[in-house]
Parts: structure tokens; sequence; C-alpha cells
């Protein structure tokens, strides 16, 4: 049998015996759930059940790449995955190199078993692999990790991920960290500290197979020409292809999107500038593996001045939003922020969103200095909040608490803080707006993974009517993209999820799928066809999404969530954005959960897939599972924070 | 002056270090039965501080894999760091670039000719 | 008493992304005749960055298709700009990406 796209290897190690096998990748899998997101969750259903905990021995973390990973569509977009301390699916995706490295080291998965008794990190050199001391890794931070795997090996391209103090450390919502300061994977981190695996270091030099040639360099030209500046027809391309997600400071602003002050307000002035970032800070490109945009990626320096010497590099700087929801102006402080949380691998929603809670809770008087070791908490104080990120980093004094997670944080305080802790599933929100974008709020809403806006990509859907006429669409445009209403998100955010999922899968980088305005997936399928040698058609294409998102569910469904946990923080649902005059949701949420439920073939009352839908889907396994541990007759109603 | 048409680096950099040059060149190579970078006729080297991307070309003749106009490297180099033309237009279009980056922040991402959209320089009085 | 010229408005404009590219600037305030709409705007624009226009309004094409202009006002929930007849008041922000 011989794979195109796919490597056909999984890669196994134990860390508790040191065992490394590798094992020919399931033909029946590959095809059902294509790979990376999709792959990893297939592997983890059948080897991580409810009777492991996410500390237990049996946990496990998955890193997969894809099919398409190692051509120029993968962008080096790695998924992990693991059961999240709050037992939800902690999934994230990153990008760099680090995954097309796998895949010319000849695999498409590497399951990491069981914990180790000391640290240990991994190095993979296409069939060499090993397992390493890392005794002189563990405590250094993510960059120096790198550099001290750079120098060991003597290879200088290549690619680590590995795990900083934030997760040595077993705060909640932890990331990986790979090179180039692409992170991933909230609790992801956690577990990874949890089992003393302290990097994993890849580098190939074998070849990803391709079915088609003419047929898949044919389909990346089509691809390709929906980002050249010179004919793109989406309003985000040219932007974000310099600017990334930077330009959206003051576009969330001017539409009260922002969340300043822990989200009591919906407008912050001045906001932060990206232009101003781009002439102090930005000094030049530096892109994901084959990123056909010029410079979505920037490496970026503080030259003088506060933080002089503060440098790497970004693609996101939607960190600053930071700035609006702890309230300070300054880029220095936000960039030290960012540059403190790679270097920690530290969950940068987790740190905003909680201190900002911190800062509301102390103003209100709910905490004071006595709680705060001593310290004025209070928006505005950039100073405040960076030290108070050192904290959660170190699990000192009050930031051993914050390093908990908001939720965790707001029980243990209690006194009515749960209120304004903004998180979905135990897990801090991430700067998405739900109260004037209801897709959102659903999309947010119905998460098997927490708060993660790539599985409902994107935010801002496309004017109508730049849609081509021949395009045969499972929702009318012009209702569900219309944001303040409830109507038709059902069958929308069942649409985003299912294809996202795929482009996730693939995987691609989900900025990507503005290539064909996210609703085009025809092009997809042709790569997906061409470089697999597959040749199923577009239904069974969007099926294999659904196939995915649906797996995710009785993930999270077998560990006991339900209904009443697919919902968004109370100051969403019970207060207005008064600068705009946008009122809360309200009822409506759960309005478009019913809505969203039904056109899914889920059980209203409960979440839970009916056993015909998952038939459909050719989930048997999943229905046998959940027959013999009584899913359909439980009584759980979920509840957990 | 030679008019030897040629690839060349404008500046390493313009280099965003993404290897769509190394990548496609290797599947040209290979006659499209798939990518693999390590064979490629151009190697992208990271510096071991890891700031600076420097391509090193190793087909200093006129390349062997042109499909329509640019070899595929320069084709699918998302910055216009690689360039195919003669030493001559080298030279003006680096002095080009040099004047823009000065001016607006964006040239030091992207060169100016690649660049079909109107552009002023960036008044940083008003910042 | 009163006089005939028309009071001029001002309006706040913002440029993000690509089109601060195009003005070399990020942010102006601009007086503008009343009454005005979002097509009086754009001949403004036109006049100070040639070129400004056909990028919101493609000669022969749809009116800010695959642009937008959104419009903020006196606290109300911001909207886009879809019509270049869409009257403006003073003090409206416009945010044009
Ligand atoms: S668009 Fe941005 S985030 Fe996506 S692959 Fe390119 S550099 Fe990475
Ligand atoms: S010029 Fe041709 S041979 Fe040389 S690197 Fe580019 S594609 Fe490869
Ligand atoms: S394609 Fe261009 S920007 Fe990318 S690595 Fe090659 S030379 Fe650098």
């Amino acid at each position: 049998m011989s794979w195109h796209g796919w490597a056909g290897r999984v890669l196994r190690v134990d860390l508790a015996t040191g065992r490394i096998s590798t094992e020919e990748l399931s033909m029946q899998k590959a095809r059902d759930f294509i790979g990376c997101r999709g792959l990893n969750v297939a592997y983890l259903y059948d080897e991580v059940g409810p009777e492991v905990g996410p500390f237990d021995q049996g946990n496990k973390l998955i890193f997969g790449a894809g099919p398409l990973e190692g051509t120029p569509i993968g962008m080096g977009r790695v998924s992990v995955l693991t059961k999240h301390p709050n037992r939800f699916l902690g999934e994230g995706g990153a990008g760099g190199h680090w995954s097309a490295e796998l895949k010319f080291a000849g695999y498409d998965l590497v399951i990491v078993e069981n914990k180790a008794e000391r640290p240990v990190w991994l190095l993979i050199v296409d069939d060499k692999v090993e397992l390493r001391d890392a005794s002189h890794l563990w405590g250094r931070d993510t960059k120096e990790k790198h550099a001290i795997v750079r120098e060991e090996t003597g290879i200088a391209g290549i690619h680590v991920a590995s795990v900083g103090m934030a997760g040595e450390n077993l705060a909640a919502n932890a990331k990986v960290q790979f090179t180039l300061d692409h992170s991933g994977g909230k609790g992801c981190g956690t577990i990874m500290g949890d089992k003393k695996l302290a990097a994993v270091a890849v580098k190939g030099s074998g070849m990803v197979s391709v079915a088609h040639g003419d047929r898949f360099l044919a389909a990346y030209r089509n691809f390709h020409k929906t980002f050249d500046l010179n004919t793109t027809r989406d309003a985000f391309v040219p932007s974000w292809s310099f600017n990334s997600a930077n330009m959206l400071l003051e576009l969330f602003n001017e539409n009260g999107w922002v969340h300043a002050h822990n989200a009591q307000m919906g407008l912050f002035e001045p906001m932060l500038n990206d232009v101003e970032y781009m002439d102090k800070y930005v000094v030049r490109p530096e892109s994901s593996f084959c990123c056909p945009l010029p410079a979505c990626g920037r490496r970026y320096e503080i030259k003088e001045g506060l933080f002089a010497g503060t440098t790497g590099d970004e693609r996101e700087v939607g960190f600053a939003q930071a700035a609006p929801i702890v309230g300070i102006h300054s880029y220095p402080h936000v960039i030290k922020f960012r540059d403190m949380c790679n270097r920690a691998g530290l969950d940068e929603d987790q740190a905003m969103y909680s201190i900002a809670w911190a800062m509301e809770c102390y103003e209100r008087g709910v905490i004071n200095r006595s709680d705060t070791d001593g310290m004025e908490l209070r928006f505005g104080d950039a100073d405040a909040f960076l030290t108070m990120t050192d904290k959660i980093i170190r699990r000192e004094g009050f930031g051993d608490i914050l390093a908990l997670g908001v939720a965790e944080a707001a029980k243990r305080i209690g006194k009515g803080s749960e209120r304004f802790a903004l998180s979905i599933k135990g897990k801090e929100l991430e700067r998405m707006p739900q109260r004037n974008g209801y897709q959102m709020a659903l999309g947010l809403a119905v998460s098997e993974g927490g708060p993660d806006h790539t599985r409902w990509y994107p935010p801002y859907p496309p004017n109508p009517k730049t849609i081509p006429a021949d395009m045969d669409l499972p929702f009318d445009p012009f209702k569900a993209f219309k944001t303040r209403s409830p109507d038709d998100k059902g069958r929308l955010v069942r649409w985003l999820y299912d294809s996202r999922a795929i482009v996730e899968s693939l995987p691609s980088c989900v900025y990507m799928i503005r290539a064909m305005l996210g609703i085009d997936f025809r092009p997809w399928l042709e790569l997906f066809n061409s470089c697999t040698g597959e040749n199923g058609d577009l239904d069974d294409f969007i099926q294999k999404g659904t196939r995915i998102v649906n797996l995710e569910r009785a993930y999270i469904v077998r560990e006991g969530f339900r209904r009443a946990d697919d919902t968004i923080p109370r100051r969403m649902l019970e207060e207005p954005v008064k600068e705009h005059n946008i009122p809360p949701i309200g009822d409506n949420l759960e309005i478009m959960k019913d809505d969203y439920y039904q056109v899914r073939g889920w059980d209203k009352e409960t979440a839970i897939p009916k056993e015909e839908t998952l038939l459909g889907l050719g989930l048997g396994n999943v229905v046998e599972d959940f027959k013999r541990r009584g899913i359909w007759e439980s009584t759980e109603e979920g509840g957990h924070e | 002056m030679s008019a030897l048409i040629k690839i060349a680096v404008v500046s390493a950099d313009l280099c965003s270090g993404c290897r769509s040059c190394e990548t496609w060149c290797s599947f040209v190579l290979a006659k499209g039965r798939g990518f693999r970078p390590e064979e490629s006729r151009i190697h992208i080297e990271t510096d071991p501080q890891g700031v600076l991307n420097i391509p090193h070309i190793n087909c200093l003749e006129e390349c062997q894999l042109k499909h329509e106009g640019d070899p595929i490297c320069v084709e699918m180099c998302p910055t216009g760091c690689l360039i195919y033309t003669d030493d001559e237009d080298l030279e003006s279009k680096r002095a080009l670039w040099e004047q823009a980056r000065q001016d607006q922040p964006l040239f030091r991402l992207i060169v100016p000719w690649k660049y079909p959209y109107p552009w002023r320089p960036l008044k940083r009085d008003e910042l | 008493m009163n006089s005939p010229q028309p009071a001029p408005i001002h309006v706040f404009v913002k440029y993000v992304g690509r089109i601060a590219v195009m003005t070399g600037r990020v942010r102006e305030s601009i007086a503008l005749d009343e009454p005005a709409n979002a097509d009086h705007l754009l001949d403004v624009m036109e006049q100070r960055y040639p070129g400004f226009r056909p990028v919101f309004d493609p000669p022969g094409g749809v009116f800010n298709l695959t642009t937008a202009i959104i419009c903020r006002r006196g606290g109300q929930p911001s909207f886009s700009i879809v019509d270049p007849q869409e009257p403006l008041k003073d003090g409206d922000v416009l945010t044009f990406w």
C-alpha cells in the first residue's frame, strides 16, 4: 500500500518505559478523519476514555500533521490535543515549520503516552528517534530551550515544540510553544509539563508524495491567485497581509467588539494604532512554512526605551487587545507581555482575562491588598499587569490563584465574583465579541474545545452580495450574516464548524479560507484529492468535517458535558454594550442553541448526538460505546465550570 | 554590466523564511512527484540567533525549471525577495526598495513593485 | 442674522490597514458642507489622495463591495455604509478599511 499526502506512519513514545515505536496509520481512520485535528481526536477517542483523569498516566498528548502538511498548503500547521484539565478537548493549532518537518521526517502523528519520572526531551530526525535527558532544559524558557537543542544537535534548521515555566508549573491553560513564537493547545502545555516532556525537536529530509502533480500545481495556482494583491476580491487580504490581526484593533473598537476593562466597556480610546506598531516595532517579515501572504508574520523589536531589546515573531497582534482588556495604552507593555507569555508558554488569554477579572474585583472591593500581595490592582496600571503576569508564571502569591484559570479563581474568591469571570467551559474567552455578532456567541458556546474562533472563523462574515450565484449554500446568507439576530444561525454555525474542521485537518491555516470567501470548498477538495489520490466528491468531503465535529462532541459528552455547558459568560447574556447601545443577548442564545442542535441531529435537551446521526456518519463505534456506557439513559446535566 | 538574466536576492531583509522557493523548486525538480525541500537548488539558512533568513541559490545560471515567465521560486516568493532579472535592473530595483522602505514601513515587508495599490510616505509626525 | 451659507459639519475619519498606506496618515478631521453624504466625503478624499475613490467606488463596479466604511454615530450601534447617498452627520466617526 503506498501513501500519497499522508506519510502513513504514527510514532508512539511511552515516557514511562522509554519505548519508542512506529505503526502504520489506519487507512480507514485517515479516510474518515483526514489528519491533524480530525485524526488526533479519532485516536484520543479510542485511547483515552472517561475513566482516565487529565493528570493520570493514561492521558495522552498527540501532535498531528495532516496529509497536505509539507506541501505548500499545510502552512506548517500542527494540531496538539489532550484531555484538558477541565476534561474538554484541549486542542489548539499552531503554525511555523514544526509540522512540515514532522512530515518530511515521515510521520503523520506523534502520540505521547504516560509520564516520565525525570524531565526528558524527544529528538526526531527522520528514522532516528530518541528520548534524552532534559535536566538542563527544565526551568529554562522556551527560547532558551530551542537554542540549547539547536546547539546540542548542531542542526540549524531544527524546529522545537517546548513547554515553558507555565506548563512546568501546571498553570491551567498552558500552551505548547513552537519555534518562531507560534503556540497553541490550551492545556496541552499543562499536560506536557505534567508528563515532564520538556521539548520535541524535529528535522526531516524526506519527501511528501503527491499523487497527481500537475493537477495539484494547477489547483494551487488557483488558490494562490485569490491571495494575489492584484486580483483578490477580499478586503481582508491586502490589510491582513501586512498588518495581520493588528488591523482589527480599530475595527473591533468601532464595532463595539472590544472587551475594555474586562468587557465592562465596548469602546476604548485612544486605541493602540496598527500603523504606529508597524513603524516603530516591525523589522521584517517572518512567515510560516509556505504562507502565501507577504507578511502576516512579522519580526518585531523594541529598539529603544522601555524594554529595549525585546524581540520576537508574531502574526496575531490580536494580543494587543490585552491593552483595552486591562485598560492600558502602551505598546512596550503589551509587547513585553507577549514575550513573557511566549517564553513561559502561558496562555495570553488566561493571563489577560484573569488579571482583568482581578482588577474588576479590586475596584469593586471584592478583593483588597491583603489578597493581592499588597498590590494595587487597577485598570490602566501597566506595570501591575506585568508584575501579575510574572506572578502567574511563577505561581507566586496571588498569581498562584490566577494560575488556576479565571473560573476556578472566581470559585475560590466567591462573593459574586463569578459573575465577571469571563470564561466558557472553564477556559477564558479569547477576545471574541458576542453581543453584536450572534454567530460568534453561538460558535463560542457550542465549542467542544473551549473558546476558539478558528472553529467557526471568520468573525466577520463576507458581504453576502459577493457570493457567486452558482454557490449552493446550506444557509441563507442574507439572514444568517445579520449580526444581531438569531435567524438562521444554526445552519450557518453548523456549516462553519464542519468546513473549518476540514481546513484544520488537511491542514491549512484557517485564514486561508478567505481564499474562496470561506464558502466555496470545491478548490479545497481538488487540492485534497490531487495530493492524496482520493476521489470522493464534495458531499463526501464536507461529511468528513461533520464526522469530525460529531466525534469531538461525542468525546465531551462521554466526559459529562451537556447542553448547560454550552454557554457564554453572564455578562454577555445580561449586560448591554453601553457605549454602542447594543442590548445583551438574553434568551437569543438558547433559541439559537435549539436551532443548532436540531440541524445537527443532536438531542435538544442534552446536546447528545442521536443514534441515527452517528450511524449516518459511520460512527458505529461511538454508538456501541454510548450504549455500553448508558450515555443515552443517563440524566447527567453537565455543569462543568 | 552583463545582460544575463538570472535569479538573485534583492535583500535578505526581505526574506520571511517561508521556504516557498525551496519547497516549489524541489517539486518541479522531482517532476511533480512530491515536495522535498532538502533536494532544492535554493536553501534558506536561518542564522544561529534566528534574526535573519539568508537564501542561498545554487543555480546561478538560468533556471532550467521555468514554466511560463518566472522560475517557480520567484513566482511563489510572497515578498519579492527573489527576483529574476539582469544585474543592471537588480541594482536599480534595490535602490528603489531602499528608498521606499524609508518612506513607508510597509516596504520592510514587500518590494514596492509587487504592491499594486497607491501609497504615500508615512507622516510620522502625526502618529 | 442667519447666514445663507450652509453650515460645515465635521466628521472624524480613521484609516486602517492598507487604507492608511494609501493616505500616509491614520486619522484626521474633515469639514463638509451640509447636507453631506458618503459620496461627498469620497470627493474630498479623492482630491487629497488621488486614487482613493476607485478603491471604494470602482468605475462600473459595486460601491463598497470589497471594502468597508464603518460609521459610528452618537452611541448607537455602528453600521457599514453601503449606499453612497448615505447622509453624514456632524460628529460621525468613519473608519475606512
Ligand atoms: S496567514 Fe498568518 S497565521 Fe496563517 S499561515 Fe500565514 S503567517 Fe501563519
Ligand atoms: S531558479 Fe529554478 S532551479 Fe533555481 S532555485 Fe529557482 S526554481 Fe530552483
Ligand atoms: S520564497 Fe522568498 S521570502 Fe520565502 S523563503 Fe524564499 S526567498 Fe525568502
